[in-house]
């Protein structure tokens, strides 16, 4: 991720390179906000376009990641505003697990889906969450409440809620 | 952590599972060449047909009744208008023939 100036300056083999770089990060991502690898593949693409269109303007303020997910959740949010197109057939079978956590995401409205997965499986901290949508820190929690609530009837946990001490 | 969290990240932890398409090719998109938008066009030439309507035409009449027929459709059109600017400069044609209709109203 070093070869952000190179970049910026439009050096094809960098921009490859950052590509590269993000691909499975964005699309894992992608898949987790649509469900479906067709429109994951889509949305990934659209996101890292949008990106290396406006990488010149990102000031660093925060990280890349948190910036690329914030411009995916646009494109995402843009996407569904937009008259559904045919859905494509999956082309690949998917492993049983996979197929679990997209399940486990399905019903969640996109905010919750989008913190979810940048709170469970990216591992990032509320304030990048934060940073990242948009929001403030308590509605980051709030969402967070609200997923484990829905996620825990799902899970079938009768266990009590005990907050992590990141979310105090 | 609970082990509520736990498991919701163990699940969801499944997702690093998902084979990852091959790269696609990815550019950015060419910026297009800029040109004035073509909004600034149809205010251009709404304007000016503004312009012929309100001074060019010799044909209108100046008594109460023609500028309140005027200011009539003039209202109407302005609520079609998107444009701020033009909607702004028809404002303020329509505060002119307002004060106009007024003053000829004064008079008689």
């Amino acid at each position: 991720m070093d070869d952000l100036e190179a970049v910026r300056r439009g050096d094809p083999g960098a921009r490859d390179r950052w590509v590269a770089a993000w691909w499975p990060r964005v699309y894992r991502m992608a898949l987790a906000m649509t469900g479906r690898e067709p429109d994951a593949e889509d949305l990934a693409q659209e996101t890292l376009m949008a990106g290396l269109a406006s990488i010149g303007r990102f000031r660093g303020d925060s990280s890349q990641s948190t910036w690329l997910y914030a411009i995916l959740l646009r494109k995402h949010l843009a996407q569904r505003r937009r008259p559904p197109a045919p859905l494509r057939p999956i082309p690949v079978s998917r492993e049983p697990e996979v197929d679990e956590a997209l399940s486990l995401l399905a019903d969640l409205p996109p905010a919750q889906k989008i913190t979810a997965t940048l709170f469970y499986v990216e591992g990032l901290s509320i304030r990048e969450i934060a940073h990242a949508l948009g929001v403030l820190g308590p509605t980051v929690r709030w969402r967070l409440y609200r997923v484990r609530q829905s996620l825990k009837r799902k899970l079938g946990s009768g266990a009590p809620r005990i907050m992590c001490k990141e979310l105090l | 952590m609970t082990d509520l969290d736990d498991r919701i990240r163990n699940v969801l932890g499944g997702l690093h599972q998902a084979p990852v398409p091959r790269i696609p090719r990815i550019r950015p998109a060419d910026p297009a060449p800029r040109s004035a938008p073509p909004a600034l066009f149809a205010a251009a030439g709404m304007l000016l047909l503004l312009a012929g309507s309100l001074y060019l035409l010799p044909s209108r009449g100046r008594g109460p009744e023609a500028l309140a027929d005027r200011i009539t459709a003039l209202e109407s059109r302005i609520g079609r208008i998107e444009n701020e600017e033009l909607r702004s400069l028809m404002g303020r044609e329509l505060a002119l023939l307002r004060r106009e209709l007024e003053l000829v109203q004064s008079k008689e």
